[in-house]
C-alpha cells in the first residue's frame, strides 16, 4: 500500500503533498477562496455545509491520483473506497439546523437537515468523482493514525478495492482541520502507507 | 466469518431478543400515534421506548444511572443483557466495543442538561462512557454512516476480529427520537401519519422509531449448532444523490451481487429488506432485488413493527433475522396488502416455515449509502 497524494486544509493553511499552496484571499470566505484557486466549476459546492465544502476541496486536490482507475460504461468506479474520520460529526451544521426549530421561530429547513449527517460528505465526494465503492464515516475523539491505518488496511485486505481515499475531516465552531490521503494497492506512489507516514501527513504543516 | 454469541433488542415492543421476537410473531407492533410528544412538530406516528420503564430499569439494574443520558442508559441496559447471555468479560483487553449511531445525544443541543458536560454531545463520548462503564480498556470504534450504520458497524467488527487483535467485539447501536430528528423528517415530508406499509400500493412514508441493540461477535473455529454467523457484508455507494436512492438501485444491486457470489438464490431463506415504506426506497429495493436475481426469495420489512430506528436499525433487524433463521421461520410483512412497486416481490402475508440456512439483511440511507449482510445458520 502506497500513499499517492495527500492534501491538508486548515483554517489558515492549504498544502498538497506537503507543499504549501498560496491562496489569494478575497472578501469571500476562506473555502470559497480555495474553490476559486482550484479553478473548479461545480455549482453544488455552494449548497454544501462547511464540513462538506472543506472535505470536498481536500478530496478535489488529491483525486488526480486516481485518474487511471477502471470505470464502467456509466463512468462509475467500483475500485475506490472512501473512509473518513472526524471528531464532531456534523455538529457545525446541526447547530445551524437547530436554529431553524427554536420555539420562537419554528421553520425547519430541509436544506439544512440533509447535512445533519457526517456521511453526507462521503456521499458528496462519491457523487463528484463517481465512486461506487465502500463509503464509511467513523467518529473518533482525535486523529489517531493507527485507527485510520487499520481501517484502510482492513479494507484492502477484505475487498478487491484498488484505491482508498482516507483521512480526517473535521469542521466545528469555525475550526477547520482536513487531511485527505489517496492510498493505492501496490508499491508505487509518494511513500509507503504506514502509521508513521500517515501521522506525518497530518502533523507536518 | 464471525459468530453471534449473545444479543439484545431494546425497543418500543419490549426488552430482550426472545420477548421482542415472540411479540413480533404474535403480530404486535410498536408504532402508535403521538399528538404532542415533540413540541411544535406535527402529530407523529412513531415507535417509542417508554421512558418511565427505561428509567425504572436503569434504577434497578445500573450503577449510578443518573450519570447517564436516556440513550446511554438504553445502550448500557442492552449491552448488559447481551453480556450476561454470552457469559463474556466485557473488561477483557481482547474485547472491543463498536457503536452505531446517527445522532447520539443530539437532544442536548436543544435541551442542555447541567448534569452533562458539553462534550457529551459527541458520539465518541457516548461510546467511551459505555465501554468505560463495563471497564473496557480499548478505544471504541464509532460508525456514523446514516441508516446503514448498523451494517457498517458489523462489518467493522468482522474486520477487527479477523485481523486477530480482538477475540470478542461488542457491537451496539442506538438512537432515540427528539424534536431535532422528528422536525427534520417532517420537513422532508417523509413521514406516514399512520403505521407504515412497506412495499404496499398505499404506502405514505416511514415511521420513526427508537431502539438500542447489541450483538456480541467472536471468531469461532467450531461454531455451536444453531448459532448464526455473519458470513459476509458489502457496502456500495450509489454516487447519485445525497438524499434520494438511485432509480436503478445500483448500489444496493452491487451489494447483493457481491453477497450471492458466495451462494445461490435458491439457498436463501429470506431477505429482510430496509423497507422504510417511502415511495422511492421500496421501489429501489424491488429493482435491486430483481437485478440481483432474488425476485423469488421471500422479502419482508420490520419497519411496520419497529419504525425506522436509524443507527439501531441495522443491529436490531439483523438480530430478528438471525432469530428467524434459528426458528426456521420467514416473517410476514404487516401493512402490506397490494404491491406498490414496479417489480413483483414475494412478500409473505403470514409466517412461513423454512429449512434454509441463509438470509440477507439490506440497508440503504442518506449519503447514497447501501449495505447488505449475509447470515448463516450453523448446523
Amino acid at each position: 500500500m502506497y500513499i499517492t497524494a495527500y492534501s491538508r486544509i486548515t483554517s489558515s493553511h492549504v498544502l498538497l503533498n506537503g507543499q504549501p499552496v498560496q491562496i489569494e484571499r478575497t472578501d469571500k470566505d476562506w473555502l470559497a477562496d480555495i474553490y476559486g484557486h482550484l479553478g473548479i466549476r461545480y455549482p453544488k459546492f455552494f449548497k454544501m455545509d462547511m464540513l462538506c465544502k472543506a472535505g470536498f476541496l481536500a478530496a478535489e486536490m488529491v483525486m488526480p491520483a486516481i485518474a487511471d482507475v477502471k470505470r464502467d460504461e456509466a463512468g462509475l468506479t467500483h475500485d475506490t473506497a472512501v473512509l473518513l474520520f472526524n471528531r464532531s460529526a456534523s455538529l457545525e451544521n446541526d447547530t445551524a439546523y437547530a436554529h431553524t426549530i427554536t420555539p420562537a421561530d419554528y421553520f425547519p429547513s430541509p436544506a439544512l437537515f440533509v447535512y445533519t449527517l457526517p456521511n453526507i460528505l462521503t456521499g458528496e465526494i462519491a457523487i463528484r468523482h463517481r465512486l461506487a465503492g465502500e463509503t464509511v464515516c467513523y467518529i473518533d475523539e482525535a486523529f489517531h493514525a493507527d485507527t485510520v491505518y487499520q481501517a484502510v488496511a482492513d479494507c484492502f485486505r477484505t475487498t478487491p478495492v484498488v484505491n482508498v481515499l482516507c483521512g480526517w475531516a473535521e469542521y466545528y465552531a469555525g475550526h477547520c482541520d482536513i487531511l485527505a490521503v489517496t492510498v493505492r494497492r501496490g508499491r508505487e506512489g509518494l511513500m509507503p502507507f504506514t502509521e508513521k507516514n500517515l501521522q506525518n501527513c497530518y502533523t507536518n504543516i | 466469518m464471525i459468530t453471534a454469541i449473545g444479543d439484545n433488542i431494546f425497543c418500543s415492543i419490549g426488552f430482550g431478543t426472545k420477548q421482542v421476537f415472540m411479540a413480533i410473531c404474535k403480530g404486535l407492533r410498536g408504532t402508535a400515534g403521538y399528538a404532542d410528544r415533540f413540541p411544535q412538530c406535527e402529530p407523529v406516528c412513531a415507535a417509542l421506548i417508554d421512558r418511565d420503564r427505561l428509567h425504572q430499569m436503569a434504577t434497578e439494574q445500573l450503577q449510578e444511572p443518573d450519570r447517564y443520558t436516556d440513550l446511554e442508559q438504553a445502550l448500557l441496559l442492552s449491552v448488559q443483557d447481551a453480556v450476561q447471555q454470552a457469559g463474556i468479560d466485557p473488561a477483557h483487553p481482547d474485547t472491543a466495543f463498536v457503536l452505531s449511531t446517527t445522532k447520539g445525544n443530539i437532544d442536548l443541543l436543544e435541551y442542555p442538561d447541567p448534569r452533562f458536560e458539553p462534550e457529551r454531545i459527541h458520539l465518541w463520548r457516548t461510546a467511551q462512557l459505555v465501554a468505560g462503564y463495563f471497564g473496557n480498556p480499548n478505544r471504541p470504534v464509532v460508525v456514523s454512516n446514516a441508516c446503514i450504520s448498523g451494517a457498517s458497524a458489523q462489518m467493522a467488527a468482522q474486520r477487527m476480529l479477523e485481523r486477530g487483535r480482538y477475540k470478542t467485539v461488542i457491537v451496539m447501536g442506538g438512537d432515540l427520537l427528539s424534536r431535532f430528528i422528528v422536525s427534520g423528517f417532517q420537513s422532508f415530508k417523509a413521514l406516514s401519519p399512520r403505521p407504515c406499509r412497506p412495499f404496499d400500493a398505499t404506502r405514505q412514508g416511514l415511521n420513526l422509531g427508537e431502539a438500542a441493540g447489541t450483538i456480541i461477535y467472536r471468531t469461532e473455529p467450531h461454531p455451536a449448532p444453531r448459532s448464526v454467523s455473519l458470513w459476509a457484508g458489502s457496502n456500495c455507494n450509489d454516487a447519485n444523490h445525497i438524499s434520494g436512492p438511485s432509480r436503478t438501485g445500483e448500489g444496493s444491486f452491487q451489494c447483493l451481487s457481491r453477497l450471492i457470489r458466495h451462494t445461490a438464490a435458491d439457498d436463501i431463506a429470506f431477505v429482510n429488506a430496509h423497507g422504510t415504506a417511502t415511495a422511492y426506497n421500496d421501489e429501489m429495493e424491488a429493482i435491486a432485488l430483481h437485478r440481483a436475481g432474488l425476485q423469488d426469495v421471500p422479502v419482508f420489512s420490520l419497519k411496520h413493527q419497529f419504525g425506522h430506528t436509524l443507527g439501531a436499525a441495522g443491529i436490531i433487524e439483523s438480530i430478528v433475522s438471525m432469530q428467524a433463521l434459528r426458528n426456521g421461520t420467514v416473517l410476514p410483512c404487516p401493512g402490506y396488502e397490494n404491491s406498490g412497486v414496479s417489480k413483483a416481490l414475494q412478500i409473505p402475508r403470514q409466517m412461513l416455515h423454512t429449512s434454509k440456512k441463509l438470509c440477507i439483511k439490506m440497508l440503504s440511507g442518506f449519503g447514497g449509502s447501501n449495505a447488505a449482510l449475509l447470515f448463516r445458520l450453523n448446523s
